[in-house]
């Protein structure tokens, strides 16, 4: 997804996620438009990228800003100036969070992007049917999957998901490519 | 993808695959006839993590059980695994707790060791 956001007076766009993960200025009420929306808003209101600025308290039970009663209110997009303050200067910014509100354990959020598969069943069959190495590989990046999207960090959750899934076909068509030919091989070699 | 292709056919699909491997590994002995071989086994001499699951399969399927376990043991083990966590992804919804336990960090990061144990093991003790 590409967004456009306006620090400085400045429009900007279309980014990336990753763009915008290193853009400097970008803060909370930073003005941010993508595909989809009706209207621009700010960056508290998109979940994957106000998880940046969740500073994480455990890892359980975190919500992005968007989501808690109370931040709606605070920034009235185009009543303040925008992108002269970063986020880290609005005074109590931290203690706004109603906390006890919080959704039950493990609980998917609306809002709040769907986790992506980690392919671990796969990763463990392509481990033990052809491929170690790849396939432990796979595994580990599997791993990453989940705690990543527990601690807010839609993007690197994403990022080990792709990566899991990509060592997972690696390793089946290794495992297709070579099986076949090495099955002929050792058939000629019986009969020889 | 999962969007792209109905629901309906992604099930019978997988159906149909299962009770071909079914049928093929119920009828057919795969020590005696043309299957597949390991390569790693072939190439190194050593057990991979997967060795004899083919024919633990077949000792499974044909109600033996102490030969599926001595073929591979570790084989047995996760097929109730694997089945778990497909279940777990299917009904995430309504069982988050399961889906997050079953994919945290501890418990994938502790199948990866007892693949890897059951490796060196199996190598040197059997």
């Amino acid at each position: 997804m590409k967004y456009w956001i306006i620090i400085n007076d400045v429009q900007m766009g279309p980014k990336t996620l990753e763009e915008l993960r290193v853009q400097p200025g970008l803060s909370l009420n930073t003005p941010i438009w993508h595909e989809g929306l009706p209207d621009w808003t700010t960056v508290a209101m998109i979940p994957e990228i106000a998880a940046w600025f969740n500073v994480p308290v455990d890892s359980y039970g975190q919500q992005p800003y968007s989501q808690q009663p109370g931040y709606q209110q605070q920034a009235p997009y185009g009543q303040q100036p925008y992108g002269q303050q970063s986020y880290s200067q609005q005074p109590g910014y931290q203690q706004q969070a109603p906390y006890g509100q919080q959704q039950p354990y493990g609980q998917q959020q609306p809002g709040q992007p769907p986790m992506p598969q980690n392919y671990l069943v796969w990763a463990i069959v392509v481990t033990i049917c052809c491929c170690i190495v790849t396939g432990v590989i796979a595994i580990v990046y599997a791993s990453k999957v989940s705690p990543a999207y527990y601690r807010g960090d839609y993007l690197e959750a994403e990022k080990a998901s792709e990566r899991a899934s990509m060592w997972v076909i690696i390793s089946f068509v290794l495992g297709l490519i070579v099986q076949p030919f090495y099955t002929l091989f050792s058939l000629m070699s019986v009969g020889a | 993808m999962t969007e792209r292709i109905p629901r309906s056919v992604l099930i019978a699909g997988t159906i149909v695959a299962v009770g071909l491997v079914v049928a093929l590994y119920y009828t057919l002995d795969p020590s005696t006839n043309y299957f597949p071989r390991c390569m790693f086994h072939e190439l190194t001499g050593w057990q991979c993590p997967g060795c004899g699951s083919q024919r633990a399969l077949h000792s499974l399927l044909t109600g033996n059980l102490a030969a599926a376990w001595h073929y591979n043991a570790l084989f047995i083990l996760e097929i109730p695994l694997l089945l778990l966590l497909v279940v777990a992804w299917h009904l995430r919804s309504r069982f988050p707790v399961l889906h997050r336990v079953l994919n945290s960090r501890s418990v994938i990061l502790t199948v990866l060791s007892i693949i890897i144990l059951w490796t060196i093991f199996r190598n040197i003790y059997l």
